[in-house]
C-alpha cells in the first residue's frame, strides 16, 4: 500500500472504529472500548505523519472512487494531503489519542458513545481538512460539527452544558450554511465544485458581486467556526462546559482548522481571481485578527472559571493565527502554522492540569480554588511554564511562531505586527499566570466566593485513585515538551517549506488537475531564533510573569483592574454584558459580522 | 429599549446580508440556463461507465461517494448523539408507558388514524423497501427508502400502539442496524482501498443498464445506507417518544 | 417577466435565509427558534436546485425515458439529498437539547436562558 493510499485511511479508520464500537454500547468491556479508540486515533496520526514527510516536493493527491480527470476536466473528489493539512490532521490525531486516554471515566455513564463521537469527530476533522472539493468541505464541516455539539452537551445534569451545545450548535449551523450559500455560488459561476479548477475558471473571469459576496459568505462561514470576533460567543460558552478532554480538541484545533480551510479556499479559489485587491484583503483580515486577540485577551483576563479563561486565551490566539495567515505571504502562514502548533500542545498541557484540579477537588473556579492546590508544586510549576509559553518564551512554539509572523509582517509593510501580537499573547500568558500563581501558591487575599457562579465539581465522574494524577501529570509534562519541541529550527524549516507549497496555487492546480508543475515553490526563509527574537520572547516572557504576580497580589475578584468598581459606563462592563449567554443575541451578531464582512467585500475587493 | 436597539440593529444587518446576497445572485445564471458542465458529464459517466439508470445515485455511491460517507456518518452521529442526550440521569426513571406525558392526560388517539395508521403501516415499509432496492434503476436510493421505512414503524406508535412499536425494533435491533449500515458502509469503501487502492472504488461487475444486478457497489451501499437510515431515523423518533412517555424524575 | 422568472428561485431562497434568520432573531420559543433554523438551512436547498435546473430537463433517471435525454443537474440533486439528512442529524440533535433544557429549566424562551455570562 503505497502512502498514495494513507490519505483516505486518515477519515476511514476513525469512523469505522466509531460506527464498530457503537454496537453494543454496554456489551464491549472498557478496556477493549479504549484500546481501540486509541489505536484508531494513534492510527489516523500515524499515517498523517506519513503522508507530511511524503508530500514534501509536491501535495499527495487520492481520487476518491478512483475518478481522476477526464477529458482535462475533474469528475470526482480528490483528497488533497500536503504537509500543512497532514500535519494538522497528526497534530488533531495525536492530541485525539492523548485525551482518550483520559476519558474511560465517561464510559460509566454512557458506554462506548463517547468514544464514537469522539472518534466521529476526529474523521469529519481529517476529512474536512483534506477535501479540495467545496461541496464536501461543507459535508464534513457539518459531519465535525454534529460530533462536537453532542459532546459540548455531554453534561445533562447540569443547566449550563445544555444552553452551552445549543448555542454552539446554532451559530455553527448557521455559519454553515452560508458556507454552503457561498459555495453553491461558485459552482454556479464555475460550473464545478473542485477547489483548484473552480480558482481556474474564475481566474479569467474577474471579479464581480456574485465572487465577491459568495467569499465574503464563506469566509463568514470559516470565522464563525474559527471563532472569530463577533461569531466567537459561543466558543467561549461551549468550551468552559464540555468535558475537559474534549475542550482539547475544541481550544487546540477545532478554531484552528477554521483559518486553514479559508486560507485553503483562498489560495485555491479566490487569490488568484482577488489578487488586485490583496491589500485590503490584507487590511480585513489584519483587522479581524489583531481586534479579535484584543478583545478576548481582555476577557481572558477577566474571568476567574478556568475553563472560559483559558477558551478566550485560544481565541485570542487563533487571531494571532489569523493575523498572520493575514499577510497573505507564504512566510505569515508559516508563522501561523508552527504557532498552532505550538498553542496545540501547550494548551493541551494547560487543560489536563485544569482536568487534574477537576478531579481532585471539585472546581475550576479561581477564586474558589485559592491557595487549595498548594500541595502540588510541579503542576503549579507546569502551569505557569505554561501561561509563559502563552506569552511567547522560547523555547517554545508560540515563540518561533511569531518571530515567523513578526518577520513576515516587517516584510509585508505592517512592522508594528510584532508588537501587537507580543501585546495579545503577554497579557493572555499574564492571566494564566495569574491563575497558576493564586491557585498553587495561594498568593494574593482569597477572594470572596461569587454566588452566582454554578458548582462546576463533574459529579458523575467516579473519583480514581491517586495514581491517576500522576499520568495526567506526566502526560502534562510531555505535552508541555512537546511544546516546546515544536520551537526547535527544524520545525521552522519545514513549516516554511510546507507554507510555500500550499500558497503556490499552480502547484495545487497542478498536483490536482494534471500538468507539470512550474518550478519548485519559492520558499522564504527566515531565522526565527536571532538574538533579537529571543530578547523579545524573553521580554514577553516577563511582561506575563511581571503582570501575573501584580494581578495576583491584589485582593478582591479575579481581574484586578477594578472591574468590580467600574462605573456603569465602563468599556469593561459592556464588555461583559456583550457576551450575555443569549443565543439570541449571538444570533444578532452573526448577523452584524456578516453585514460587515459583505460589505467591506463589496466596498473593497470588487 | 434595548430590545429596539437591538432589533433595529439586527434588521440593519439582515438588510446589508440579504441586499448583498440578492444583488449578488443577479449575477447568477438564469435558472432555465445550461446547467454547469461537472453536473451534465456526470449524467454520460453514469449510464455508460457504470451503467446506472439513476444518474443521481451513481453520484451519491461512486462518483461522489465522500460526501455521501460524511452523510451516513451524520446520520449516524445525530442519531447516537440523540441518544446520550436523552440518556437517563439519575435522579430520572424508566416507567411503563402510560397516556400521560409529565402533568397531562394524552388524548387518545381517534378510530380514524388508528385505522388509516395501522393499515398504512405494511404498504409504506414494503415501498420503502422497494424504493431502497430499487435506487439504483428508478427514483429513489438508500436515505429515501430508508426514511419511509423508519416512517412504518413510525406510523404504528401513530395508530396508538407504542407499547407495540418498541418490541417490533427494540433497542438492540435498531442499534444492530445503525453499526451495520454505517460500519458496513465504510467497509465497503476499504474494500476498494484494497482492491484498487482508491476509496470506495467500484469493483463490482457492473452488469447491463436497468437490470437489478447493475452499477457494481452502487446498489450494495444503497441498502446499506437504507439500513442505516432506517435505523437511525427510527432510533431518532423511539429515543423522543421514550423520553416523552415512559422517562419520569425530578431533575430541577 | 422572464428575468424574473429567471432569477425568482435564487431570490426566493435569500428571502427564506432572511427570514429564518429574522426569526431565530426575534423568537420567543426555543422550538420556533430551531424550527426557523431549519427555514434558514431550507434556503440551500432551493438555491441548490436552482442552480442545477435547465431548461426542458427532465430528472437524471433513464429508466423510461431515452439515454441521451438532457436531464437535470444530478450532483446538486445529490448535494440536496446530503444536506436534508444532514440538516435532519442537526435538527434531531437540537430538539433533544430542547427537551432536556425544557426539562432542567422549566422554560424554552431562549430570552430568559444564558449560557455562561461574562
Amino acid at each position: 500500500m503505497t502512502t498514495h493510499a494513507f490519505a483516505p485511511l486518515t477519515f476511514a479508520v476513525p469512523l469505522i472504529v466509531a460506527a464498530l464500537l457503537r454496537a453494543a454500547p454496554t456489551a464491549i468491556p472498557r478496556r477493549v472500548a479504549d484500546v481501540a479508540a486509541v489505536v484508531a486515533a494513534a492510527v489516523s496520526a500515524l499515517l498523517a505523519t506519513a503522508l507530511a514527510w511524503a508530500s514534501t516536493e509536491a501535495p499527495i493527491v487520492h481520487w476518491v472512487g478512483g475518478w481522476r480527470p477526464q477529458g482535462g476536466s475533474v469528475v470526482g473528489i480528490p483528497l488533497v494531503a500536503d504537509p500543512l493539512a497532514s500535519g494538522l490532521i497528526a497534530l488533531a490525531g495525536v492530541l485525539t489519542a492523548a485525551v482518550l486516554i483520559f476519558s474511560w471515566r465517561y464510559y460509566r455513564t454512557v458506554g462506548t458513545l463517547y468514544h464514537t463521537l469522539t472518534l466521529v469527530f476526529l474523521g469529519g476533522f481529517a476529512g474536512f481538512v483534506m477535501a479540495a472539493d467545496l461541496f464536501t468541505m461543507f459535508v464534513f464541516l457539518e459531519l465535525m460539527s454534529i460530533a462536537a455539539y453532542a459532546l459540548t452537551g455531554f453534561k445533562i445534569e447540569a443547566d449550563v452544558p445544555l444552553t452551552g451545545a445549543l448555542n454552539f450548535a446554532v451559530t455553527n449551523t448557521i455559519g454553515a450554511v452560508l458556507f454552503l450559500v457561498g459555495g453553491t455560488m461558485i459552482y454556479a459561476r464555475a460550473g464545478t465544485p473542485n477547489i483548484a479548477e473552480a480558482g481556474q475558471r474564475l481566474a479569467g473571469a474577474g471579479t464581480d458581486e456574485l465572487v465577491v459576496v459568495a467569499f465574503a459568505l464563506i469566509m463568514t462561514g470559516l470565522f464563525v467556526k474559527a471563532a472569530l470576533l463577533p461569531f466567537h460567543f459561543w466558543h467561549a460558552d461551549s468550551h468552559a462546559v464540555a468535558p475537559t478532554p474534549i475542550c482539547v480538541l475544541f481550544g487546540c484545533v477545532l478554531i484552528e482548522v477554521g483559518i486553514f480551510a479559508a486560507a485553503r479556499v483562498h489560495v485555491g479559489v479566490f487569490a488568484e481571481v482577488l489578487g488586485a485587491d490583496t491589500g485590503a484583503l490584507q487590511a480585513v483580515l489584519l483587522t479581524v485578527g489583531l481586534v479579535t486577540g484584543a478583545v478576548t485577551a481582555v476577557m481572558c483576563v477577566l474571568q476567574s472559571h478556568l475553563k472560559r479563561l483559558l477558551a478566550f486565551s485560544s481565541i485570542a490566539h487563533v487571531g494571532i493565527v489569523t493575523a498572520g495567515w493575514g499577510l497573505l505571504t507564504s512566510a505569515g502562514l508559516a508563522g501561523a502554522a508552527v504557532y498552532v502548533a505550538g498553542h496545540g500542545f501547550v494548551k493541551a498541557a494547560l487543560f489536563l492540569l485544569v482536568g487534574i484540579l477537576l478531579h481532585h477537588l471539585d472546581s475550576v473556579d479561581e477564586a474558589q480554588l485559592h491557595g487549595r492546590a498548594r500541595g502540588s508544586p510541579a503542576a503549579g510549576g507546569l502551569f505557569v511554564a505554561g501561561g509563559l509559553a502563552l506569552a511567547g518564551m522560547p523555547p517554545f512554539g508560540m515563540f518561533t511562531g511569531k518571530a515567523l509572523i513578526d518577520s513576515a509582517g516587517k516584510d509585508a509593510g505592517v512592522a508594528w505586527l510584532g508588537t501587537a501580537v507580543l501585546a495579545i499573547a503577554a497579557v493572555t500568558g499574564a492571566a494564566v499566570v495569574r491563575a497558576g500563581l493564586r491557585i498553587y501558591a495561594g498568593v494574593g487575599a482569597p477572594a470572596p466566593r461569587d454566588p452566582d457562579r454554578p458548582d462546576e465539581s463533574e459529579d458523575y465522574v467516579d473519583h480514581a485513585p491517586a495514581r491517576t494524577p500522576r499520568t495526567m501529570i506526566v502526560t502534562a509534562a510531555v505535552l508541555m515538551i512537546a511544546g516546546a519541541a515544536t520551537g526547535a529550527p527544524q520545525l521552522v524549516t519545514a513549516a516554511e517549506h510546507a507554507a510555500g507549497l500550499f500558497v503556490d496555487a499552480d502547484v495545487q492546480a497542478a498536483a490536482v488537475l494534471g500538468g507539470d508543475q512550474a518550478g519548485t515553490p519559492s520558499v522564504d526563509r527566515t531565522s526565527a531564533w536571532s538574538a533579537d527574537s529571543v530578547i523579545e520572547g524573553m521580554l514577553a516572557a516577563a511582561v506575563a510573569l511581571g503582570l501575573g504576580i501584580v494581578t495576583a497580589r491584589r485582593a478582591g475578584a479575579p481581574g484586578a483592574w477594578g472591574t468590580e468598581s467600574a462605573s456603569p459606563y465602563s468599556p469593561v462592563r459592556w464588555l461583559r454584558l456583550m457576551h450575555s449567554g443569549r443565543i439570541t443575541d449571538y444570533v444578532v451578531w452573526l448577523c452584524i459580522g456578516c453585514a460587515v464582512l459583505v460589505s467591506t467585500s463589496l466596498l473593497a475587493l470588487r | 429599549m434595548a430590545e429596539r436597539v437591538r432589533i433595529a440593529t439586527f434588521l440593519v444587518a439582515l438588510g446589508v446580508v440579504g441586499g448583498g446576497l440578492g444583488w449578488a445572485m443577479l449575477d447568477l445564471p438564469p435558472v432555465d440556463a445550461t446547467a454547469a458542465d461537472y453536473g451534465l458529464r456526470m449524467i454520460d459517466i453514469a449510464v455508460e461507465q457504470r451503467q446506472t439508470a439513476n444518474a443521481v445515485a451513481a453520484v451519491l455511491f461512486d462518483l461522489r461517494l465522500m460526501d455521501t460517507l460524511g452523510e451516513v456518518f451524520a446520520l449516524f452521529a445525530g442519531a447516537v448523539s440523540v441518544q446520550m442526550l436523552l440518556r437517563e440521569m439519575e435522579q430520572e426513571h424508566t416507567t411503563t408507558p402510560d397516556d400521560r406525558v409529565g402533568d397531562r392526560p394524552v388524548a387518545a388517539t381517534s378510530d380514524a388514524m388508528r385505522i388509516a395508521a395501522a393499515r398504512l403501516v405494511a404498504p409504506a415499509a414494503l415501498i420503502g423497501i422497494a424504493i431502497i432496492v430499487r435506487g439504483h434503476l428508478s427514483v429513489g436510493g438508500g436515505f429515501q427508502g430508508g426514511v419511509l421505512v423508519a416512517a412504518a414503524a413510525v406510523l404504528v406508535y401513530v395508530a396508538g400502539r407504542y407499547r407495540q412499536m418498541t418490541r417490533l425494533l427494540p433497542h438492540q435491533v435498531l442499534d444492530a442496524g445503525e453499526t451495520v449500515g454505517a460500519a458496513g458502509f465504510a467497509g465497503v469503501a476499504l474494500v476498494g482501498v484494497v482492491v484498487t487502492g482508491a476509496l470506495g472504488a467500484n469493483y463490482l461487475p457492473t452488469g447491463a443498464l436497468g437490470s437489478l444486478l447493475s452499477a457494481g457497489t452502487i446498489p450494495v451501499l444503497s441498502v446499506l445506507v437504507g439500513l442505516e437510515a432506517t435505523a437511525a431515523v427510527a432510533l431518532i423518533v423511539a429515543e423522543y417518544a421514550r423520553q416523552a412517555l415512559q422517562v419520569e424524575g425530578d431533575v430541577e | 417577466m422572464t428575468a424574473v422568472a429567471g432569477a425568482l428561485p435564487y431570490v426566493v431562497a435569500a428571502f427564506l435565509l432572511c427570514a429564518g434568520w429574522y426569526g431565530m432573531a426575534t423568537s420567543r420559543n426555543l422550538l420556533h427558534l430551531v424550527t426557523c433554523l431549519s427555514v434558514l438551512h431550507s434556503s440551500t436547498y432551493l438555491l441548490l436546485l436552482g442552480v442545477g435546473y435547465r431548461a426542458e430537463g427532465t430528472a437524471p433517471i433513464y429508466d423510461d425515458v431515452p439515454v441521451g435525454t438532457p436531464g437535470v443537474d444530478p450532483v446538486v440533486q445529490a448535494l440536496a439529498v446530503t444536506d436534508i439528512v444532514v440538516g435532519a442529524a442537526v435538527l434531531a440533535l437540537l430538539l433533544a437539547l430542547v427537551m432536556q433544557v425544557h426539562k432542567r429549566h422549566g422554560t424554552i424562551d431562549p430570552q430568559a436562558l444564558r449560557g455562561m455570562d461574562g
